[in-house]
């Protein structure tokens, strides 16, 4: 063999060793956003009109939009009469129940086809005589990792003992691996086999599972809790079920003010640079602007090295901010809370919540800021800290006492689930859960109510105030529910 | 017109910073060295050498997973200690079967032994970040935008010892010297009576001692996690190396430094809002400069 090939093969087995590394490492950089604000995603076989965008049945429909984003579809059975944008429903069902209704089981749901707004089919993956299968994606490895033997027995817990409609409800959890590649693959495998489809965690892996078009052909109700709205307006298939950031702007404004930090200075405003903040960054911004309050904002790379970090806590010390809003990755913000903080620099860190499972946010963010006097943690949660967890969270699983927020969160979530499941009358099709929960207003217990209407599936209504406490390492409800 | 630079913020901190940043570098880049002069090959598992002393020397300063708490020091031994036998081992099982094959197949045999670690440090340890107690606590400097801690200036200082420590070793010992025949002509060095295999487990076992002083230095500097170091510090330590020369250890420490104050200048004037990855391609730029002019790269000879 030549030297000049033995080299190149070299230099060939060398890349593809280094590139295997990289990948195995989770290094490999996720491109997967910049979604412009308003484009149309669905497509192929489509799934119908949804009486809000153009459903025109494009093929294969990935054409950005204009306006609210339109779920298109090959038209086919759809009954789509909104002219795009801003179309409304038409539908002879389309009442709203009333807050906290619910029908009685076995009562028919309303007919399908005729209606706008309702997607056509009886698709029934997922649901048998004896289960109901939920399938939850969310990071159990990769850059900020949800601890899984959580989510197992938090998947769990709620549903002992309980049945909806002559069914047992199962949760199983897949890891997304805290990319969006990773959680399609995810979601597009829980949408073969499951009925509904929930998004654990980050907001780029939500975003890529909600307007992924397998789960919009297969009519695949998909639900997380509220993260941005780029992109997510308007489908049809998507539900969150707790405030936007954007949403939570204000309310963070409404809880600095209750706290008395609202005017302790300039407001450092930092979040990632990624589109998928830029709606919860305008809004907080305008927020602070309308208190009249100062800031800066400071862009930091959505996966951020050591460097970013570094770099960032020297801004964020130089500038003295007494209090920092921050939105992006986690391990990202707790490296920057470690390096930030000294005995003379201790800001309150704020913000809608950056989660990892928040009290391993606290722990991690008390332990690295021991030497400096701790962490002073105050976020927004869609529900509230252990302390004011339900009698029967407590109760459950033999009042094993060691249970934590993800389990909360997952009892909270099916508390909400339960009662979303029975709006469906007991027709448990998929296109029936949409219909009925695109109209529904639910209050469900730990989770502040939610509201649904046909033209907003952004169906939060609140958040409870959390506060880090370093003497236990966790967060402890410091009020709310804030609207 | 004048630009308004604040020296503080816009120089004096970047540098500093970075100067700080790349001695984490020059340290990993250290036991690459290391091993390339004594091998000739580049070692992908030098990074988990440091993850595996981290996590032991966190374990057993906080006694988990049913371990002893012991005093700092002596975790940080342990932690030293099981470095080293990590590269032991991975001389004896993966290098030295290999050692009469293209260079290559050992260089992917150590991103497979990286990926091996990294998955046994996982069934261990799970995958949430830690926080590790600083050798030393306490501020050196906190000024304005700049703050060093006690442990940043015990970082700077071991890589300045080990740099040039290692930089005698080479040239001032006949160990030093056998390892550097070995890796030029291990046939004629056995011919000599010098063991090939004593040797290559040595420099195996200095590289892994390197690496397990890294990752215990920068653990308590951030959050770390398996593979923490090979996902924080192994590039960075692989563009330091080649900034330095490759060859040179001394060089290793100049081109960790350079990388880190490089690194810290791009993410200060680039911001990433206007090109994502800005202080990258500083970094990667300023690499190319340098090997245009200087091809043997910063300090490219035999230290």
């Amino acid at each position: 063999m030549s030297t000049r090939s033995l080299r190149l093969r070299r230099s060939v087995v060398s890349s593809l060793a280094f590139t295997l590394l990289l990948a195995g490492c989770g290094l490999k950089s996720e491109t997967y956003e910049s979604l412009s604000q308003g484009g149309g995603v669905a497509g192929g076989n489509g799934v119908g009109g949804d009486g809000l965008g153009n459903g025109t049945g494009t093929d294969p429909g990935t054409a950005p939009g204009t306006g609210t984003t339109g779920v298109t579809g090959p038209g086919g059975n759809g009954t789509v009469t909104g002219p795009g944008g801003n179309g409304t429903v038409n539908g002879p069902n389309g009442q709203p129940l009333p807050p906290g209704q619910q029908p009685p089981p076995g009562q028919q749901p309303p007919p399908s086809g005729g209606g706008a707004g309702r997607l056509p089919g009886a698709t029934r993956i997922g649901v048998t005589d004896k289960q109901i299968l939920i399938g939850i994606h969310a990071p159990l490895t990769g850059a900020s990792p949800l601890p899984q033997a959580s989510f197992e027995r938090g998947a769990k817990n709620y549903w002992i003992g309980k049945k909806v409609f002559g069914r047992e409800v199962v949760l199983h959890v897949m890891d997304d691996t805290y990319k969006p590649s990773g959680a399609i693959r995810a979601c597009q495998e829980l949408a073969r086999t499951h009925y509904i489809v929930v998004g654990g965690a980050g907001t780029d892996q939500i975003q890529a599972c909600a307007r992924d078009r397998t789960l919009q052909r297969t009519n695949t109700p998909y639900i997380s809790a509220g993260v941005t709205e780029n992109g997510l307006a308007g489908i049809k298939t998507y539900f969150a079920a707790s405030l936007t950031y954007r949403e939570q702007a204000p309310l963070v404004v409404k809880m600095a003010q209750q706290q008395n930090y609202l005017k302790a200075g300039k407001w450092a405003v930092v979040t990632s640079d990624t589109p998928n903040f830029k709606d919860a960054r305008d809004a907080m911004t305008s927020a602070l602007k309308g208190a009249g309050v100062p800031f800066d904002v400071h862009l930091v790379p959505k996966a951020g090295s050591d460097s970013d970090a570094l770099r960032l806590s020297n801004d964020l010390r130089g500038g003295r901010y007494p209090v920092v809003y921050f939105l992006g990755q986690p391990t990202f913000f707790l490296k920057v809370v470690r390096q930030t903080q000294s005995a003379v620099y201790k800001p309150i860190w704020t913000g809608v919540g950056v989660s990892m499972g928040v009290n391993t946010v606290a722990q991690v963010g008390c332990e690295g800021t021991r030497e400096s006097g701790g962490y002073d943690g105050r976020f927004l949660s869609p529900y509230p800290g252990l302390d004011r967890a339900p009698k029967e969270f407590w109760d459950s699983d033999g009042g094993r006492a060691n249970k934590d927020d993800i389990e909360l969160t997952l009892w909270g979530f099916s508390e909400f689930l339960h009662k979303a499941l029975l709006l469906t009358g007991g027709d448990l099709t998929r296109e029936n859960f949409i219909y009925a929960l695109e109209r529904a207003s639910i209050t469900s217990g730990t989770f502040p109510a939610v509201k649904y209407t046909p033209t907003d599936h952004f169906g939060g209504t609140a958040a409870y105030m959390l506060q880090s406490d370093c003497s236990t390492g966790k967060y402890r409800t410091a009020g709310g529910p804030i609207s | 017109m004048l630009l308004a630079v604040d020296f503080n913020a816009d120089v004096l901190t970047p540098l500093v910073s970075g100067a700080i940043q790349g001695a984490l570098y020059g340290l990993l880049g250290l036991g690459l060295v290391l091993l390339y002069k004594g091998n000739r090959i580049f070692n992908f598992a030098q990074g988990e050498f440091g993850t595996v002393a981290a996590l032991l020397t966190y374990a057993f300063v906080v006694g988990s997973g049913g371990l002893p708490k012991l005093p700092y020091a002596v975790a940080a031994l342990i932690g030293l200690l099981a470095g080293t036998l990590f590269g032991l081992i991975t001389e004896r099982l993966v290098a030295r079967p290999l050692f009469r094959q293209p260079k290559v197949t050992t260089v992917v045999a150590t991103a497979g032994v990286a990926l091996f670690a990294v998955s046994i440090e996982l069934l261990f340890t799970g995958a949430n970040p830690l926080t590790a107690e600083p050798a030393i606590k306490g501020v050196f400097i906190d000024s304005g935008n700049l703050q060093v801690t006690n442990q940043q200036v015990l970082i700077v200082a071991t890589l300045a010892l080990f740099a040039v420590g290692s930089a005698l070793f080479f040239s001032r010992t006949r160990t030093g010297i056998a390892i550097l025949a070995v890796s030029q002509e291990p046939t004629a060095t056995s011919l000599v009576g010098i063991s090939v295999n004593r040797i290559s487990a040595l420099t195996w076992a200095m590289a892994g001692f390197l690496g397990a002083a890294a990752g215990i230095l920068l653990a308590p500097t951030t959050l770390f996690s398996p593979g923490f170091m090979t996902g924080v510090a192994l590039i960075p330590a692989f563009t330091a190396a080649v900034f330095g020369g490759i060859t040179s250890l001394p060089g290793a420490f100049v081109g960790g430094v350079v990388v880190g104050v490089v690194e810290q200048f791009g993410s200060k004037w680039i911001p990433t809002t206007t090109v994502p990855g800005g202080n990258r391609i500083f970094v990667f730029l300023t690499l190319l400069v340098v090997l245009l002019v200087r091809p043997a790269g910063l300090l490219g000879k035999e230290a």
